[in-house]
């Protein structure tokens, strides 16, 4: 029971700071615009012919690995600069609790940002026939792939107390493992550190993992992939915020 | 009761807080003073929850806050050095996340916090952003915030720290007026609010505890019976201390 207090009334005060921040606003336009641009200009919708938003869904990895960071930067070395994680850790609150209500917060704030994303979907479905269906698991699996790079930009906060560098960090791996899937870095990876490793490394490809709810595909070893990737990066938040606790105040 | 026994922290290879123990009981308003650097806000720290001891054990109301740690904390009330807050909140909202966070009801909270706010007078500020308030109503929100709930036991590092004379002399006469009841430990570095307020006085030096006594036991360490120069007796013991030569075993 005191887990759930803790995790609302954190919930909803990151969402209110969220909300009334104008930084979420520019987060949400800089993700339409570029989505959008991206989509006509890198995509070619047009030129393909097909009333499908594929060509939307393939740059949101590459959006995400930039955004999301960006998004998740503030989140615990903002509450580090104020001096209020104090507070809150000496609140009767579980960790577990502090962490799933940052996170959750975020990810609300991210679903916000894709169904005023669905315009566009709106203004497909004006132009000829849609699979619906197909676009919807797409727009899920964004939301998925979307929790796991926000968990890797969580973690990055809460490992620094300085925002550029957690942007930096998070970037990077992010950027590593949208990355990991495509044929030239893989065989700069089997280069570097071996045959078996590179095939490993590859094998954690978000790029890979996304590609069938891109075509509209729902596949559960997809679903188990970013759900992994959002438990095991809370996990280090966790590890991070705990070890703020013993000695990082 | 609260009761310390053997609290230490070490940062890296320096020592933060030496093996600290003592125990306070209910009525009690013990003050914890030393210079700046002493290890006061690491052990307050410590006690509250937020900073994890290497060694030690804090028991509260006999909850312990290492196995026990919501328990124990559900009962403390705690106001950090320099009144941290966030600055997009009005006071109201704010003691109101506290007290949902600690589990209050909507109509716990609508009976918790309009006391919280009268008994530290931020009613007239309970509406505004608290980035437009000076530094003395901020300190009094972050006071209201430790406050609200009606802890057992309230730990506040410097409470007067920010504040005019006259909003000193009503937070502590809101401290005394808590007191009753209930434990109160301050850290402070100044000892007028010794004499004003406690009735005990812990004394810290370079993470070590030297002194556990009342303020009347600290005046009359010296023949002009003033706590001042009972403060400074204490330090120039401690400083002596630490410039006495090793003792080597042949």
């Amino acid at each position: 029971m005191r887990f759930w207090q803790g995790f609302w009334a954190i919930y909803r005060r990151e969402l209110f700071q969220d909300l009334t921040h104008p930084v979420a606003y520019v987060f949400i336009a800089g993700f339409l615009s570029a989505s959008v641009l991206a989509t006509f200009q890198l995509g070619g919708l047009f030129e393909a012919g097909r009333a499908d938003l594929s060509s939307y869904f393939q740059f949101h990895p590459w959006l995400y690995a930039v955004l999301m960071p960006a998004l998740a930067m503030r989140t615990w070395s903002d509450e580090v600069r104020r001096g209020t994680l104090e507070t809150l850790l000496a609140l009767p609150v579980s960790r577990a609790a502090l962490v799933l209500a940052k996170f959750a917060a975020a990810w609300t704030l991210v679903a916000l940002m894709l169904v005023l994303g669905t315009t566009l979907w709106l203004g497909i479905a004006l132009l000829g026939p849609v699979d619906h269906g197909a676009t919807l698991v797409g727009f899920c699996g964004s939301f998925l792939m979307a929790g796991a790079y926000l968990a890797i930009g969580m973690a990055a906060s809460a490992a620094s107390s300085s925002q550029a560098m957690s942007f930096v960090i998070a970037t990077s791996i992010s950027v590593l493992l949208t990355a990991a899937g495509l044929p030239i870095v893989s065989t700069i990876f089997a280069g570097l550190i071996g045959d078996q490793a590179a095939l490993m490394l590859c094998a954690l490809s978000i790029q890979d993992h996304f590609d069938g709810f891109q075509r509209g595909v729902i596949e559960v070893r997809a679903i188990v992939f970013f759900m992994s990737l959002i438990a095991a990066w809370l996990a280090v938040t966790f590890l991070f915020v705990t070890n703020k606790r013993v000695g990082g105040l | 009761m609260l009761i310390i026994e053997g609290l230490s922290k070490r940062y890296g290879g320096r020592q933060g807080v030496e093996p600290a123990s003592f125990t306070l009981k209910p009525g009690e308003i013990a003050g914890l003073i030393g210079p700046n650097g002493a290890g006061k806000t690491t052990m307050l720290r410590m006690i509250a929850g937020s900073l994890q001891p290497d060694e030690g054990k804090v028991s509260v109301m006999g909850f312990d806050l290492r196995t026990q740690r919501q328990s124990a904390q559900a009962l403390m009330g705690y106001l950090p050095e320099h009144a941290p807050l966030y600055d997009d909140m009005t006071p109201r909202s704010y003691i109101g996340f506290l007290l949902a966070a600690r589990g209050f009801t909507r109509k716990e909270i609508a009976v918790a916090l309009p006391l919280a706010l009268s008994r530290t007078q931020i009613e007239p500020v309970a509406d505004e952003r608290i980035c437009r308030l000076s530094k003395g109503y901020r300190q009094r929100v972050a006071f209201a915030g430790a406050l609200a709930h009606n802890p057992q036991v309230l730990i506040l590092d410097e409470p007067t720290d920010g504040l005019d004379p006259l909003q000193k002399r009503a937070s502590r006469a809101l401290i005394q007026s808590l007191s009753p009841g209930r434990i109160i430990l301050i850290s402070t570095h100044v000892l007028d609010e010794i004499s004003a307020l406690c009735t005990r006085v812990i004394t810290i030096w370079d993470g070590h505890i030297c002194g556990d006594e009342s303020p009347e036991a600290l005046s009359a360490r010296t023949p002009s019976g003033r706590l001042e120069d009972g403060f400074f007796a204490l330090a120039d013991a401690r400083a002596s201390l630490n410039a006495a030569p090793e003792v080597v075993e042949p």
